[in-house]
């Protein structure tokens, strides 16, 4: 195989294997963001239940 | 009386009698090549924003050369291939669209002011619909960047030359421009006008390579919005800083434009009425406007007049038509794999010509099932689009220096 041919491989799959790092990356950082929101409300309601506790 | 020529009263035509014969012919066949842009903009078979202005430019830079001092013939629209800063300076006092061309063109703000205005009218929350599909589109639709680089060289361009012609496939102006500069710069300006003058074909070939390859009956398939999850303007704000800042750390040659365009979804999600209002109209249609005018006076017929631009100009078109080609490829194994509930025209849509594309691939639906939606989708096709242009063009900068 020349080398052209052979540079574009290289270039293709690196772009290849960069593009699905980076698509894991923006899954991880929306997952990371909806995990951060859903433990906020997890300790609202936490905080809601102790304090109702506390008035009764 | 002093003997003198009457045809000089009008230099437009002396110099066009004074020429070499192919500068003659080219000059007319680019007069005529911008009155059919017009023709074609005002009829919008091409894209009318950039096409316009385009032909109009190209028609009047290539009407009126003239003599300038020393004899020289030239224009007072623009010198492209002026470096020397004293020289610069000169042709910043007298060439009317030299200072539009050194502050926003060569440096790429003109498409950083674009692509901020395209940030304001993306709904973001499209892209986490599905990033690795979208982003499998968008590497498919790298064919034409990947597979032109070894048909230049064979053509008899360098590796330099041969990987800025590549990147039209990536269909991203910006990207093309920024390629060009750092590695053929001799050859910046044919590239820069090469592309973008096939990303306005994108708009008026596209739909008929869809129509070629997808038969109606897969175009009309209609996709499942309620996967698309309900993002909140505050997740989308959180989202854009993290990743424009992940982005601008892993391809620093794209910062420029991540920047732009994640500052441009901000302001959307900021509901920051004042500056959307100024960045949609003025802003954005102004930055459109003065593109059309800058790329048309480029093509002045002593300015593209390179040997290699023939060569280029078919490099050009085969790297756009491979990368559609890659992009509904990469649809069809998406159709495949979701047994038959994936469109494969949003294939298109991977083909970063953002938003260009993603329109083509939802007027293409739309004819062919009116009630099919996939712009979302194919928004987010795009995005990935630009994400992974901006990565072959991290590739190909690093690698190809190494190699010479």
């Amino acid at each position: 195989m020349n080398e052209p041919v052979m540079i574009a491989l290289i270039v293709f799959f690196a772009g290849a294997l960069i593009a699905y790092a980076t698509a894991a990356l923006i899954k991880g950082i929306f997952w990371s963001l909806r995990f951060r929101g859903e433990m906020k409300i997890r300790e609202r309601e936490k905080w809601n239940d102790a304090a109702a506790a506390t008035k009764s | 009386m002093p003997e003198f020529a009457f045809i000089n009263l009008f230099q437009g035509l002396a110099t066009l009698l004074a020429a070499d014969t192919s500068v003659t012919v080219a000059r007319l066949a680019l007069i005529v090549l911008g009155i059919a842009l017009v023709y074609l903009g005002a009829r919008n078979i091409l894209d009318p924003l950039l096409m316009i202005p385009m032909g109009f430019g190209m028609l009047s830079v290539n009407a009126a050369v003239l003599f300038l001092a020393g004899g020289q013939m030239g224009t007072i629209f623009i010198d492209p291939l002026a470096s020397d800063p004293a020289q610069l300076m000169e042709v910043l006092q007298i060439d009317f669209l030299q200072p539009l061309y050194t502050f926003t063109f060569s440096n790429g703000l003109i498409a950083c002011f674009i692509f901020l205005g395209i940030g304001v009218m993306t709904e973001i929350g499209y892209v986490l619909a599905s990033p690795f599909s979208s982003m499998f589109i968008a590497i498919c639709a790298e064919l034409g960047t990947v597979a032109t680089f070894p048909i230049a060289v064979a053509m008899g361009l360098n590796y330099s030359e041969a990987a800025s012609i590549a990147m039209v496939g990536g269909a991203d102006g910006p990207m093309v421009l920024y390629t060009s500069l750092m590695l053929a710069k001799d050859l910046f300006v044919p590239i820069t006008i090469v592309a973008y003058l096939y990303l306005s074909l994108t708009y008026g070939g596209y739909p008929y390579l869809i129509k070629l390859l997808i038969p109606k009956r897969l175009r009309g398939i209609p996709m499942d919005l309620s996967k698309i999850p309900t993002v909140t303007p505050a997740e989308k704000i959180a989202f854009s800083v993290i990743t424009c800042t992940v982005l601008s750390f892993l391809f620093p040659v794209a910062a420029p434009l991540f920047m732009s365009f994640f500052l441009g979804v901000t302001i959307r999600e900021a509901n920051l009425k004042h500056y959307i209002a100024f960045i949609e109209g003025p802003l954005l249609y102004g930055s459109t406007l003065f593109l059309g005018i800058l790329l048309g006076v480029l093509c002045e017929a002593n300015t593209i007049m390179n040997p290699k631009i023939l060569i280029l100009l078919v490099l050009g078109i085969l790297a756009l038509l491979l990368s559609g080609v890659g992009g509904i490829i990469g649809g069809y194994v998406l159709y495949l794999i979701n047994k038959g509930k994936f469109n494969p025209v949003i294939g298109i849509a991977g083909v970063s010509c953002i938003p260009t594309t993603s329109k083509v691939a939802q007027k293409a639906v739309s004819e062919a099932n009116p009630q099919a939606l996939v712009l979302p989708y194919a928004i987010g096709a795009n995005i990935s689009g630009v994400i992974t242009s901006a990565i072959i063009t991290g590739i190909y900068i690093t690698l190809i220096p190494v190699l010479k």
